[in-house]
């Protein structure tokens, strides 16, 4: 009988000491802060009135606000969709290589595995107006040498193209395992009915990729929203307030102002979109089906 | 489509990739040049190829600017939290591929979702009560966070793992005579061994880098790497040669970890959802 009840509860010891750290370090942060959004808070003041719903009222019209929001939006849908476009280009031309699939892949997986700060400062070196190597071949190529990241039109751009060359990689890769999956069934009967290559992409390749795609966007999605290290590392956050994004603007009310009611505020309409935009597009797909892998 | 292939549009595709690649390389192989170059070398206008190599960066940032003890605090930091997230993963992981648990598909899900959330989210409250707790500038408050940030991934790599061993192989071992334990450390453990390796390595790599969390919870005694990368970089004079010799060191770990992993890092960054 003992034995009986300790084969029923042994699983659950097993996992207690994990899922008990998961839930302290989620759960009670989450409800911290929201209980903080609430408040005046600011770790050092000995009073920390309740102000309703005041912090939630000032952020609506904060300017601030909404120029994060907009620089969130503009870097989010820029990088993800041109990391996208080029990784797929270059999965499709590497998926049709003979030779050498396997070193490029090995590469390209260099940048993926970088620290996002080393990215940040080696690009901001790259990008100097002086000495950058970057004008330098812009001069080359017939171009003058730009200020990137103190021009209020380029910075954001130049923290665009950054990521891209950061992220491009691993859009790439995981493209190009999804095009190994791809049974040649498909495209042998596509070919006795005529198709044209176009119509083999159109209507193979992708349906068969849908999957891996989706996991692929919902990833980058992700991790682009939540863009810090190389904003601190390249602009922190400006010229002005032309790359603050949320994150951004949530370390400044945080830890520079110390205004961390309304920092939290900031973080619970964060949380709010992406949990939001991220559960509608889970729904959708389904995607991490155990019996739909592959 | 796959068989019409000149040699022409052939060597257009590779030039396509060589190209790509390229892009992709160079501003790794000019930042170790940069780590190697002299003050007056580095800064050029026109970027010189072909300089006397020196070790003067590494020596400088090694021996006077203390970068070799933040490689030290961040080794140990990464180190112990991979250790504990694996021992921690494989306790939620195994029950899960194992036994039919209640609600085992829900709890998955939300550990998954765990990984949706923007760390500058987190950092607020656990500023607060770490503070409060007066863990800051500690060990123990980055390996908690890097454990906590790791676990989602180990649980899923390793969920994945347990459920591709047979349960006929561990069945037989409990026919044997063994208890639950001891046919989990032999029978499981050496199976799923190159599983845990590579869950373990990835989730090195992302404490490793990882600098959001270090800026913040990290004071003079545990400044990791990164957090010290960042201090060569002052608004009054930035020592890119230094800053390029820490960098370098900073990626040359992780580059020996890929090079290892090679396409096992692909369903290491999709948490199992692709296998590479």
């Amino acid at each position: 009988m003992k034995k009986f009840r300790l084969a029923r509860t042994g699983p659950y010891w097993v996992m207690a000491p994990g899922m008990l750290l998961l839930l302290l370090f989620s759960i009670y942060p989450f409800v911290f802060l929201l209980k903080i959004s609430f408040q005046e808070y600011s770790p050092i003041s000995p009073q920390n009135p309740f102000v309703g719903f005041d912090n939630y009222r000032t952020l609506f019209q904060d300017h601030n606000f909404w120029n994060a929001l907009k620089v969130t939006a503009v870097f989010v849908v820029c990088t993800v969709a041109l990391e996208f476009l080029i990784g797929l280009g270059l999965a499709l031309v590497l998926n049709r290589l003979p030779l050498g699939q396997r070193i490029f892949q090995s590469v390209v997986l260099l940048p993926i595995a970088m620290a996002p700060t080393v990215v940040g400062l080696m690009f901001r070196f790259m990008m100097n107006e002086q000495y950058g190597v970057l004008n330098y071949f812009m001069e080359l190529a017939g171009f003058s040498r730009q200020a990137w990241l103190s021009d209020l039109h380029l910075a954001l751009p130049a923290l665009i193209l950054t990521d891209i060359w950061q992220w491009t990689p691993f859009m790439m890769i995981i493209l190009l395992a999804g095009l190994k999956g791809i049974p040649d069934e498909p495209y042998e009967s596509a070919a006795i009915d005529g198709a044209s290559p176009w119509q083999m992409f159109r209507y193979v390749t992708i349906p068969q990729l849908s999957r891996i795609i989706s996991i692929a966007l919902l990833l980058r999605t992700i991790d682009a929203f939540r863009i810090y290290d190389t904003i601190y590392m390249m602009t922190k956050g400006g010229p002005i307030n032309v790359t603050s994004t949320l994150s951004w603007i949530v370390y400044d009310k945080g830890f520079k102002f110390l205004e961390f009611g309304y920092g939290a505020a900031i973080c619970v309409v964060m949380l709010v979109i992406v949990v939001t935009l991220i559960s509608l597009a889970m729904k959708r797909m389904n995607l991490f089906d155990e019996g739909a892998s592959r | 489509m796959r068989q019409h292939r000149s040699s022409s549009g052939l060597a257009a595709q590779y030039a396509i990739v060589i190209f790509a690649m390229l892009i992709f390389i160079f501003p790794i192989v000019w930042m170790v040049l940069t780590s190697l170059k002299t003050q007056n070398d580095a800064f050029t206008a026109v970027p010189k190829w072909l300089f006397s190599a020196t070790w003067d960066n590494y020596r400088a940032v090694l021996v006077d600017r203390d970068f070799s003890r933040f490689l030290l605090n961040s080794f140990w930091v990464s180190a112990v939290s991979t250790v504990i997230a694996i021992i921690l993963g494989c306790g939620i992981a195994y029950p899960f591929a194992r036994y039919n648990l209640k609600g085992g598909k829900n709890i998955l899900t939300w550990i998954l979702t765990l990984r949706i959330i923007p760390p500058i989210v987190s950092i607020l409250p656990i500023y607060l009560v770490f503070s409060k707790l007066g863990l800051l500038d500690s060990y123990t408050s980055l390996v908690l966070m890097y454990t906590f940030m790791n676990l989602p991934l180990a649980t899923w790599l390793l969920y994945g793992f347990f459920k591709d061993v047979p349960g006929e192989i561990e069945e037989s071992a409990l026919v044997d005579g063994s208890n639950r334990f001891t046919a989990f450390f032999r029978v499981i453990f050496p199976i799923i061994g190159p599983g845990l390796v590579s869950a373990g390595l990835l989730s090195f790599i992302f404490a490793w880098n990882e600098f959001l969390f270090a800026n913040i919870l990290s004071g003079p005694h545990v400044r990791t790497a990164p957090v010290g990368l960042n201090e060569y970089a002052t608004p009054v004079s930035v020592l890119w040669g230094q800053i390029a010799a820490a960098g370098t060191m900073i990626i040359v770990p992780i580059a020996i970890i890929t090079l290892i992993l090679q396409r096992k890092m692909v369903s290491g960054l999709t948490m199992g959802a692709v296998k590479g």
